[in-house]
């Protein structure tokens, strides 16, 4: 055992001087500075005459087009993985799904700002749709949905030249996997009445999007109370209520707000039929007509759904 | 972390035997009793028979597994490990494509893709897992399936360590990997200063994660001309550098003679004129004859001496971790010992009906649930040889458990038993698996309000 430590030590020790040499030179402090690979910092020092400024902008501006030569290159691989998001004002409530390849990188903080900065763009899209007079508002609460091309072309908020596509294949040639915009949804309403919620499954806040592997948004009028239940007012908490109901679609998914036929299936996949998820003992219409709120509309993606 | 070290120790008695099947599977109730049955015969049987098994010298076995960034030669390696050994007799060569298509594995109801492979070394013999994604990676920690002693971590030279890397030795930490070997891939693509580069940068990453940077050995290579039979040094001699550093620096896994004793009970039974019986594999620690023991579990906690020791029949002064015995306890009466109690150190455990653990609640495509769980769910947890009602509430925060999640949770149990860290469990629903995890804490005790229900508890958080 002693011998085995003294070994490693002596090992250990005659190992790092011998590199200290490399962990000062250029091409270590280059990739601490910009977590470039190896390869590229080393190329960026070729090219350069090892000047370290040059090196690093010209790193940053190959980035992008490397990243559309990866994302070029990775493109057939399939992303199974990745997040939902969800962003949400009194107006308009967005969501989005982002596809990584591995659960590893749905994990990682650049993926995450990606999912992040799409919400953002799919929000303030949507909001600018509503608000714009050219939608005349029939219905009180709008339904958008946007594709995958849709989502590309959006403009990421804080440039106004780079489109949200651009920043996808930037990340992909720096994570190194390939990843894809799928879809985006948005529930809007320009009706003061109409309120929304959102919840999304696990629960994790990023810069004020809420991100998960499912999402789910209702949009919901307070009314009169149709039918108040004395027992209900004691489990129910109204301020848990809304985020409760988005958690129950989430879970039970259902496929529609009423059912429309008399088949028991249907009925199973009724939103207002269901047993509430929080309170087994009711179902959702009788909570809902306890504290007399009306659900318009809502929205649910699980990441990696398939989709008709 | 601490809990999966722990759970090493409480399985390492039996991991000389079995690969990938772990004990404290849980036969559903009506086998489980036959196999109860089953041990009791052939335990009266040893008494008669007296054959006495000559072991047989066995190659000391490890648990190790390649874990890094995406593409950076993880299944290269791995199949290049066979190619080298296979050359000295002491291994199979798997090429790259079998292990690439691993089939999904059923353990415990749960799927899980990933490759074994085993190989022997002049020391040692290896199972190793070729872990392909976090999900599984997860999935295969919780379900206890093949747990590592070390791993290698891949890192490709031309890259240097990528988001992946990081969140692999994260992992790997939370699972208790003590010993980690680094192999420095597609050295054949870099030059001396990008590779040593990568050492460093390695070196610190493996001392910010809180494993010993300096000391774990890294190793320079190609696995792809291994693989293609290259003898130059980043060939094959760079693959038995890695084997060298990985027989010396992964530790086997010892059996437990430290701890106290622990003896979960496999049965009991009555010899006339003498008292009661109970027999069971010693888990950890050792016994002896006149020692003081408590017998724990199902809400009692009861003193007694050991007062002869039997391994095959005969009796013997001292008993250790891994030994069949069966030991007479002096003053306890048959009804007196159930099912799924166990047999410990006077003293060194007590009995609890709330605990930590993680879970994974299994999909509906692994046969589990379509709807999620929330707090205050109850059915029956099977672990060791008993099962009980169980109450599994959320930790705070979270709502509720969609199938495919995996989280902690807080277990109350209707019986209050002696549970270790580490044990592994499983929860069914009209005997279908519906979730299986291992406990990770005792937790301070919860009432029963109603007293023999789970409906209603109190406890302090
Ligand atoms: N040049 C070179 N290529 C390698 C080496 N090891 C692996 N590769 C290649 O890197 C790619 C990814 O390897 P793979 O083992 O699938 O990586 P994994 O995703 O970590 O399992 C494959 O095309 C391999 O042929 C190496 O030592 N040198
Ligand atoms: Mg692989």
């Amino acid at each position: 055992m002693f011998r085995r430590l003294f070994h490693h030590t002596f090992n250990i020790s005659f190992r790092t001087s011998e590199m200290m040499t490399a962990s000062q030179s250029l091409l270590s402090t280059l990739r601490k500075k910009t977590g470039y690979a190896i390869t590229n910092c080393k190329k960026a020092l070729e090219m350069n005459n090892n000047d370290i400024e040059k090196a690093e902008n010209w790193l940053h501006a190959q980035a992008q087009s490397q990243g559309w030569a990866k994302a070029a290159k990775l493109q057939n691989r399939s992303t199974p993985n990745g997040l939902v998001g969800i962003m949400l004002n009194t107006k308009c409530a967005a969501m989005v799904e982002v596809n990584c390849e591995t659960d590893f990188v749905s994990k990682n903080e650049k993926f995450q700002t990606v999912v992040t900065q799409t919400t953002v763009a799919c929000f303030e899209k949507s909001l600018e749709t509503v608000l714009s007079s050219d939608v005349v508002q029939k219905s009180p609460v709008i339904r958008l949905g946007f594709s995958s091309e849709q989502l590309g072309a959006l403009q990421l908020n804080n440039s106004s030249d780079s489109k949200l596509s651009d920043f996808l294949a930037l990340n992909i040639g720096l994570i190194g996997e390939n990843m894809a915009a799928r879809r985006g949804a948005a529930l809007c309403s320009t009706n003061s009445n109409i309120k929304f919620a959102s919840s999304t499954h696990p629960e994790q806040v990023v810069d004020g999007t809420s991100l998960g592997k499912y999402a789910a948004v209702i949009a919901y009028e307070e009314g009169q109370v149709s039918s108040e239940q004395a027992e209900l007012r004691e489990i129910i908490d109204i301020e848990k209520l809304p985020k409760q109901l988005c958690q129950h679609i989430i879970g039970m998914n259902p496929q529609s707000l009423e059912k429309e036929g008399n088949s028991s299936n249907e009925e199973e996949a009724a939103l207002y039929h269901q047993e509430f998820l929080a309170h087994p003992d009711y179902t959702v219409r009788e909570v809902l007509d306890h504290v007399g709120w009306k659900i318009k509309a809502f929205l649910r993606f699980e990441c990696g759904e398939s989709v008709c | 972390m601490v809990v999966t070290s722990v759970r090493r120790i409480c399985l390492c008695s039996n991991r000389l035997l079995l690969l990938k099947s772990y004990p404290f599977q849980v036969p559903p109730t009506l086998p489980r009793l036959l196999i109860q049955k089953q041990r009791l015969i052939a335990w009266a049987s040893r008494f008669s028979s007296q054959a006495a098994q000559p072991a047989q010298p066995v190659k000391a076995h490890a648990n190790i597994g390649t874990i890094g960034h995406v593409d950076h030669g993880k299944t290269t390696l791995t199949a290049a490990i066979t190619k080298v050994l296979q050359k000295d007799g002491l291994a199979k060569f798997v090429s790259y494509d079998a292990i690439d298509r691993a089939p999904e594995e059923k353990a415990r109801g749960i799927t899980i893709n990933i490759a074994h492979v085993e190989y022997s070394t002049e020391k040692r013999h290896y199972a190793h897992t070729d872990c392909p994604g976090h999900a599984d990676f997860i999935k295969n920690m919780i379900s206890g399936t093949s747990q590592m002693d070390g791993a290698i971590v891949v890192v490709a030279a031309t890259d240097g360590q990528m988001p992946q890397t990081r969140e692999h030795l994260l992992l790997a930490k939370q699972v208790g990997v003590k010993h980690l070997v680094v192999f420095i891939n597609k050295a054949d693509l870099a030059d001396k200063e990008m590779i040593e580069l990568v050492e460093i940068e390695m070196r610190e990453l493996l001392s910010d994660f809180g494993f010993d940077g300096l000391a774990t050995p890294v190793i320079h290579g190609s696995a792809l001309l291994a693989l293609n039979g290259d003898e130059s040094s980043f060939g094959a001699p760079s693959i038995r550098k890695l084997l060298a550093a990985i027989d010396e620096y992964v530790p086997t896994p010892q059996r437990d003679l430290s701890s106290p004793f622990w003896l979960p009970i496999d049965s009991a039974f009555t010899v006339p004129g003498r008292g009661t019986v109970v027999t069971g594999t010693i888990k950890k620690g050792t016994l002896k004859k006149g020692d003081e023991t408590e017998l724990l579990g199902h809400g009692s906690a009861i003193k007694t001496v050991v007062t002869d020791v039997q391994v095959f029949r005969k009796s013997v002064p001292v008993a250790q971790a891994g030994d069949n015995v069966g030991l007479l306890l002096r003053s306890i009466k048959l009804p007196q010992v159930q099912r799924g109690m166990v047999l410990v150190a006077a003293n060194s455990a007590t009995i609890g009906n709330r605990y930590r653990a993680q879970l994974y609640l299994l999909t509906r495509g692994e046969g589990g649930r379509s709807r999620p769980i929330i707090s205050g769910y109850i059915q029956q947890i099977f672990s060791a040889t008993w099962n009980l009602a169980v109450r599994v509430d959320m930790p705070s925060g979270k709502d509720m458990l969609m199938p495919g999640d995996h989280s902690d949770v807080n277990l109350t149990l209707l019986k209050r038993m002696a549970i270790e860290p580490g044990q592994p469990f499983t929860i069914r629903e009209n005997n279908y698996n519906v979730a299986t995890g291992i406990i990770t804490e005792r937790l301070s005790d919860a009432t029963l309000v109603k007293g023999d229900s789970l409906d209603k508890v109190t406890f302090s958080e």
